[in-house]
């Protein structure tokens, strides 16, 4: 069964260099978070420092109750799958998944029946005396997770683990890995940059940037109500457009663009009404409805077709609003049928905008 | 293209002409050795085995080849040993200078062998070190150290150290990280690196000639003698024996080396 | 440390696996080795060349003043100077055909490089007195050619001092220079091609400067290498074609001045330190020799 693990203000520094800051976070027993962000955003520091091959400059990482941050990796008892798999390339696949058994100093009979099971759970049953390189890197795959799952750690650590597979691999094995997890119970934290990889198998996602842990939340959540431009803008696809507050009118909030249109939106909840400041309006393309004409009481944003592109399911219509070319994605079913050059105009959904303050600090 | 046909040829025959004479001292022994004249002469008339008989029976060469082969094979293991957990704290490991310490290291290769065998030399032997075992198995383990260092370091490098992370996390400490994953990894620099050791130290002349004695006398510090003063066709069986071992040993290195990258 | 390079840090550190005290442990027998076996022995050979009863320069005076102790260090730098121009004027097209050549030839060409890498200096020094004596395979051939009606005396001579020492380091050449050829991207020379140039003209104005870094590189490390040549020079040379080494080698066992065999260490080791910096900027800019064929 799975242990908590806790991370308590850890900072690690290379050199002057903060490469994570201030992360904190309480991954709950059972519980699968993902650690998700873009290269350099720290994530695989911070995973490093949780299996104790980094020691954290500060803070503090929990397992269970027990402070572990000077255990050493071997001592921790952790399970962990490597990017690309870091199998024993002189073992067979029995001696790998073995491995963690031997260091345990388990029985003979003991091991032999563990291993089985450990490659029944992987579907790997006959392949045993293979080696690695004679599998695919699907199978490598399991055997890594095999054999950080033998030894039935409390924990388990995945490191980009799906990167090196092609697309529908993928997404089988993103399953596969989701239902061993829930079915072992064991905690899960797993880095990946890919965004919709966490949002399908995580119970929370951790978004970082620049070191710093931006948002925890649900993968609903994380979608539906970001918690700043950069989870905004990474966490699926969205459109930020810069706008400063005019006024509030009958038909919603007055706003203008860069370029100087103006348009309202309904129900847009603006805590700081302040025209000088300048902000940013967070809206996926899925929430904004296009039109050829502005039938509507109120003001809507005003755009030119750029392109359509249809995606098989719907097409996606890139407008062009401003002078500065600033590109809109909107959504819209799959036979819509927009020209290029036509003027079109911006219906955003107020309960389902999000509004930034648009800091000096933030890019 | 315009290369002519007949530069080309005279391309092909400068190679061929220059690689002849690169292999032919190595390979001009092997009829000496069993010519029947007992002075220098080519091409070599009859043939006798009577060379390797004198060389076998000699006690004299038999003790320094027994000598060096005792030095050469003790200065592999010194060697290897000493280099292969060099090159793991210069690669894995947290040092401060660590490219001064490189550069240091492979500096026995750079600095003139004369200056290294004179100085051994003079701190030698007031120390009654000269024709000792263990004064060349100083001398010709730090020679050798530096190609262990070289091979082995680059071996590293190409190990991925995830594997190391990845024992660790199933619970190996550090020396069983190393006895399990990292040594099985890079055997074969190991392996390549004891070869280069051990002929580092069997066909090392320049200190050899310095600080061998009466007594301890490595077999090139013997040659070096025979050649210099009575140039027998004993040296010409000494050298095939020799050339023949190499030979192998340097086929041994390649296929380790293949291993490594398959 | 910049901001910049956050990522290598990290990355770096993951390399690392061994703590402060395991590193020290693991290098120290080492370190060990090199103080007692080796800074300290030739420490004291360098010091010793300063002292005689106090400071004195007076074994340097010595050494670059008396005409004797001049020629040898000229005929030293001379000789490791024309050996070589000649393992580059031999080595060149060697290392050009095996990286051009495709495999079993290269590996040929390669074995034929490495085969006298490997064997014995001692044989390899025994071998050239047979073949460079008065009745050796070479002066047998010019005889038969008719070039000469009496052998030549090729033995004990610069000249065989030189051709032997070139045999011994042309692999030395070779490695780092097939190294850099094969770092050329073949789609070069094609896009020269491509572009009009005549193969000489590929060859001169592309293929070449190209390799300039290996050809400098594997030429520093054999001249570094002729300079300190003892085995050869003394087997095969006479008391006209003497070098540093022997000479250093004459004044330790045979004439037992110690301090002056230690001036002449000294200048053969700073003349060597100072190649072997040079080298190592370009052995960076270049890494061909350590690759294997």
């Amino acid at each position: 069964m799975g242990q908590s693990v806790e991370i308590k203000d850890v900072w690690k520094s290379f050199g002057g260099f903060d490469a994570v800051r201030s992360a904190t976070v309480k991954i709950q027993a059972g519980e699968f978070l993902s650690l998700l962000g873009p290269s350099g955003s720290g994530k695989s520091t911070l995973l490093m420092m949780v299996a104790g091959f980094l020691q954290p400059t500060s803070g503090k990482i929990l397992i269970g109750d027990e402070d572990v941050t000077a255990v050493p990796a071997n001592r921790r008892g952790i399970g962990m799958v490597f990017q690309k798999y870091a199998l024993f390339p002189h073992m067979t696949v029995f001696e790998n998944i073995a491995f963690p058994l031997k260091m345990r100093k388990l029985r003979r009979s003991e091991i032999e029946s563990r291993v089985g099971q450990a490659l029944d759970l992987v579907k790997l049953r006959d392949l045993g005396s293979r080696l690695p390189i004679q599998l695919s890197g699907g199978q490598q795959q399991r055997v890594a997770v095999a054999r950080a799952l033998v030894f039935e750690p409390p924990v388990l650590l995945m490191d980009e683990p799906l990167g090196a597979l092609d697309k529908k691999l993928r997404e089988e094995m993103q399953f596969e890995i989701k239902n061993l997890q829930q079915s072992l119970g064991v905690t899960m934290v797993y880095v990946t940059h890919d965004q919709e990889e966490a949002l399908t198998m995580s119970d929370r996602v951790a978004v970082m940037n620049h070191g710093e842990m931006q948002q925890i939340a649900d993968p609903k959540t994380l979608y539906r109500e970001p918690g700043s431009p950069f989870v905004a803008d990474f966490v699926g696809k969205m459109n930020l457009i810069e706008v400063t507050y005019v006024d509030q009118t009958a038909s919603g909030a007055l706003l203008k663009t860069a370029g100087g249109n103006r348009f309202s939106i309904q129900n847009l909840a603006v805590s700081t009404p302040d025209p000088e400041r300048p902000m940013k309006i967070a809206a996926r393309p899925e929430t904004i409805a296009l039109s050829r004409r502005n039938e509507t009481s109120g003001t809507l944003l005003e755009g030119t077709i750029h392109q359509c592109v249809f995606m098989g399911s719907m097409t996606m219509v890139q407008v062009i609003v401003g002078p500065e070319d600033e590109v809109v994605y909107v959504q819209t079913e799959a036979d819509a049928s927009y020209k290029p050059g036509e003027v079109a105009y911006l219906e955003f959904d107020g309960s389902r905008t999000s509004l930034f303050a648009h800091g000096p600090d933030e890019n | 293209m315009r290369t002519s046909i007949a530069a080309k040829i005279l391309f092909a025959s400068f190679i061929a002409l220059a690689l002849f004479l690169m292999v032919l001292p190595t390979l001009i022994v092997f009829p000496m050795s069993v010519g029947t004249s007992n002075y220098l002469e080519f091409p070599p008339k009859g043939f006798t085995l009577d060379w390797f008989v004198a060389y076998f029976g000699d006690e004299e060469w038999m003790g320094a080849t027994w000598f060096s082969l005792k030095v050469a094979c003790a200065t592999t293991l010194a060697a290897t040993a000493i280099g292969t957990m060099a090159s793991i704290a210069l690669v894995r490991g947290r040092l401060p200078g660590k490219s001064l310490i490189y550069a240091l290291t492979l500096s026995p290769m750079i600095i003139p062998h004369i200056v290294i065998a004179v100085a051994l030399y003079l701190f030698f032997a007031p120390l009654r070190l000269t024709g000792n075992f263990y004064g060349f198995l100083i001398a010709h383990t730090l020679l050798a150290v530096p190609f262990v260092v070289l091979t082995v370091s680059a071996a590293l490098q190409r190990f991925d150290p995830m594997l190391e992370l990845a024992a660790q996390s199933c619970g190996a400490n550090s020396i069983q990280t190393f006895y399990h994953v990292m040594l099985p990894g890079i055997v074969p620099g190991v392996a390549a690196g004891a070869v280069f050791a051990f002929l580092t130290s069997f066909d090392e002349a320049t200190v050899a000639f310095f600080i061998s004695g009466l007594e301890g006398k490595t077999i090139t510090r013997k040659m070096f003698e025979d050649i210099d003063f009575n140039l027998t066709p004993i040296i010409a069986a000494v050298s095939t024996v020799i050339v023949g071992a190499s030979l192998l040993l340097m086929t041994a290195v390649h296929f380790l080396q293949n291993r490594q990258r398959g | 440390m910049s901001i910049k390079e956050p990522h290598n840090a990290g990355r770096s550190d993951s390399r690392i696996l061994y703590g402060a005290g395991m590193s020290w442990s693991l290098i120290l027998p080492w370190l060990g080795l090199l103080v007692v076996g080796f800074a300290y022995p030739v420490f004291k050979l360098l010091s010793g060349s300063f002292f005689d009863d106090g400071f004195t320069l007076v074994h340097y005076q010595r050494a670059v003043t008396e005409p004797l102790y001049t020629a040898v260090l000229l005929r030293t730098l001379r000789i490791a100077l024309i050996v070589t121009v000649c393992a580059l004027l031999v080595g060149y097209p060697i290392a050009y055909a095996i990286s051009k050549l495709v495999r079993p030839w290269s590996m040929v060409v390669a074995a034929c490089v490495l085969i006298p890498f490997w064997t014995s200096i001692l044989v390899r020094s025994y071998a050239w007195i047979v073949l460079l004596q008065r009745k050796g395979l070479i002066n047998t051939l010019l005889i038969d050619l008719g070039v000469t009606s009496e052998p030549l005396r090729l033995l004990y001579t610069e000249f065989a001092v030189i051709l032997a020492m070139t045999h011994v380091l042309l692999p030395f050449l070779i490695l780092p220079v097939y190294g850099a050829l094969k770092t050329i991207p073949a789609d070069l020379p094609m896009a020269a091609y491509n572009l009009g140039a005549t193969p000489i003209k590929v060859f001169w104005k592309v293929v070449f400067p190209l390799s300039l870094p290996g050809v400098f590189a594997g030429c520093l490390i054999t001249f570094i290498l002729a300079l300190g040549f003892y085995i050869t020079p003394a087997l095969v040379g006479g008391p006209n074609s003497l070098m540093m080494a022997t000479l250093i080698g004459q004044q330790t066992t045979q004439v037992l001045n110690w301090p002056f065999a230690g001036a002449l260490a000294t200048i053969l080791l700073i003349t060597t330190v100072v190649l072997a910096v040079m080298f190592r900027t370009l052995l960076a800019k270049n890494r061909g020799f350590s690759s294997g064929i």
